[in-house]
């Protein structure tokens, strides 16, 4: 059964409700959240913590809601661009810390290949690939997001698309 | 015609269900916060026409003048920090899980303000006598081999595949983190080949997959001698120990890189053929949580637990220690043998050289508490978060063996206080390595 606003506008006073709405947004949050955090579980734990705390506050606030899967995916995609902003200028050390290593990749399908190909590019490459390609944003939407110049963002997916093809066809060829 | 990447791309968002024990957790979490809702009841009129404005403006300014304190206390206080995720929130209360005095596969708890609390029983189908064992530092999870499971006994993981695919693993080789998630690993845990195997730092969440670290030490064919003593995400940091029959060596490594931060290889002083390490001077490594303040000790002399009547109960070995710092410089000296320290550091258990065990705050060698006389220690663990610990102790003449005689759990604040003390039968779940039972790590 879908989640419908009926059943967001009934979580208030019934849990039951709340967790028919939950377990089927989980997946879908934490999915989102998994990819775009290059298959860091840590991180998109973190991230998919604070989005469901988030819409939990707007609810009890008594927001309205239409259409709440969507919606909920759209906060995890505000914390997604909150994170990234912040961490923008650690990307280095956070890239270094959860790439992974020789000889710790084990390819099991395309999508396997690809995450980890999306996993080695830097956070704000991923970003802005994700936001484009993934949650289909304008580039001047992209730009605005990240806090960065169209042009910026334009080089930066770019780079991105480059550092992604590039560790795709490796992992592709062993 | 698109980009074949983009493609690939706009492809890739699948549903992925996340750990259950992680779901379960932020349900309860959620469920609770909507619980704490109050009715919203319509705004009452202000009795005073311009009060609302003047109480909003009130609160504006605390607020300002708190994020101006937050502001510069965060400043003079913040530390360049490789954290790779800030804390978690803890869910429940941190509960120190310990097997029942009377019946051995029942876990029992005490929160940290010393009240205790029946946890959950665990089968008796597990072939390890002491059942479960190896709890995270907030008891929110434990194993019981092959199987992690949270205190309610819902099995969160099991211990499957990788190194448990050896039948001959038969115990949880992991150290747990500090952020109550993650646990770290050094692979191999036994070097099978004809060859000597380098060992590999691992991190990872239980039923995750590991992430490779490291890679640090190399054990010999057949050899079991690397492990982690220290496993800090909120720290960033890792003490990994290598125990000789020659020598000492550990690694201080950064998580997120990988980076060994700093080393140190300790020789035996005895000639080999080396009968036990501890009788020939190598040195005792003991890290705090964080591993930020490692404690090497010589030891150097023999100690006795003396009984209550002045007999000599057992004699143990004991030496100065030397506390060093983050970076790997010294910091401090303890006149004994330091086989703990609080969750900050700054606390640590020791024995003194006349065989006593006490609570020392070792930047001045304050002696904050003292185990009743003739008591050996069979265990700590430091409060997650806090500055209190909880000291295991018991006859000596129990020997490294199972006790026959029941243990004493205290709970020591950090003035000294016992806040409580409870029976326990045998083990301490997140007892540190170095006091368990005589473990290696």
């Amino acid at each position: 059964m879908a989640a419908t606003s009926e059943a967001l506008s009934g979580v208030l006073s019934d849990p039951d409700a709340f967790t028919a709405f939950y377990t089927q947004a989980l997946p879908r949050v934490y999915g989102y959240l998994l990819t775009r955090c290059g298959g860091a579980a840590w991180l998109a734990e973190d991230l998919t913590q604070e989005t469901f705390l988030a819409a939990v506050a707007e609810i009890k606030r008594g927001r309205s809601v239409l259409d709440p899967i969507p919606w909920v995916v759209r906060i995890a995609r505000n914390k997604f661009v909150d994170h990234v902003r912040k961490n923008v200028r650690d990307e280095r050390k956070l890239f270094e810390a959860w790439q992974v290593r020789d000889g710790a990749v084990e390819t099991q399908d395309g999508r396997e290949s690809a995450l980890n190909a999306l996993r080695c590019v830097p956070l704000s490459q991923r970003a802005a690939l994700s936001l484009r390609y993934q949650d289909g944003l304008s580039v001047s939407e992209v730009a605005k997001a990240l806090g960065r110049s169209i042009h910026a963002t334009e080089s930066l997916l770019a780079r991105g698309k480059e550092t992604f093809r590039r560790n795709y066809r490796r992992d592709e060829h062993g | 015609m698109a980009d074949p990447i983009e493609k690939i791309l706009r492809e890739l968002d699948q549903p992925v269900e996340p750990r259950p024990e992680f779901g379960h957790r932020l349900l309860d979490q959620l469920l609770d916060s909507l619980g704490s809702t109050t009715s919203v009841a319509p705004p009452a009129r202000p009795r005073f026409p311009f009060l609302r404005e003047l109480v909003a403006a009130a609160a504006l300014l605390v607020f300002a003048i708190g994020l101006a304190v937050a502001f510069s206390v965060l400043r003079s206080s913040r530390q360049p920090s490789t954290s790779p995720s800030p804390p978690p929130q803890r869910p429940s209360p941190a509960v120190i899980l310990f097997s029942d005095a009377g019946n051995a596969n029942q876990v029992d708890g005490m929160t940290w303000d010393g009240q205790s609390v029946t946890v959950t029983r665990v089968p008796n189908a597990n072939p390890n006598p002491a059942g479960a064992s190896s709890s995270n530092p907030a008891g929110t999870l434990f194993v019981d081999f092959p199987k992690i499971v949270d205190r309610s006994g819902r099995v969160v993981a099991e211990l499957t595949g990788g190194p448990y695919a050896d039948s001959s693993a038969n115990i949880f080789f992991g150290t747990w983190a500090d952020d109550e998630l993650h646990y770290c690993q050094v692979v191999p845990f036994l070097a099978r080949g004809t060859k000597p195997e380098v060992g590999t730092l691992q991190l990872m969440t239980p039923g995750g997959r590991p992430r490779d670290v490291a890679r640090v030490g190399i054990q010999a064919p057949g050899a079991n001698t690397l492990g982690v003593t220290v496993c800090s995400v909120l720290a960033d940091r890792a003490v990994v120990i290598q125990r000789e029959q020659t020598f000492i060596q550990y690694w201080v490594v950064q998580l997120s890189s990988g980076r060994v931060l700093w080393t140190h290889n300790r020789k035996s002083t005895c000639p080999p053929p080396v009968p036990t390490a501890s009788a020939c001077g190598i040195t005792n490594v003991v890290a705090s949580r964080d591993g930020r303040y490692i404690a090497e000790e010589i030891p150097t002399r023999t100690s006795f637990i003396y009984r209550p009547d002045g007999s000599k109960a057992e004699d143990i070995l004991t030496g100065p220690s030397t506390i060093y710092g983050p970076d790997g410089s010294p910091v401090g000296n303890v006149d004994g043998s330091v086989r703990a320290f609080s969750w900050d550091g700054s606390l640590a258990v020791i024995y003194s050289n006349g065989g006593r065990a006490s609570v020392i705050r070792w930047a001045n060698g304050t002696v904050i508490w003292t185990a009743p006389l003739g008591k050996k220690i069979w265990g700590f663990q430091p409060e997650p978060g806090g500055t209190s610990l909880a000291v295991l102790t018991g006859d000596p003449a129990a020997g490294y063996g199972r006790p026959t005689s029941p243990l004493v759990l205290y709970l020591v604040s950090s003035d000294g206080r016992v806040i409580g003390q409870h029976e326990v039968g045998w083990s301490l779940l997140a007892c540190l390595p170095i006091a368990c039972g005589g473990a290696a790590w």
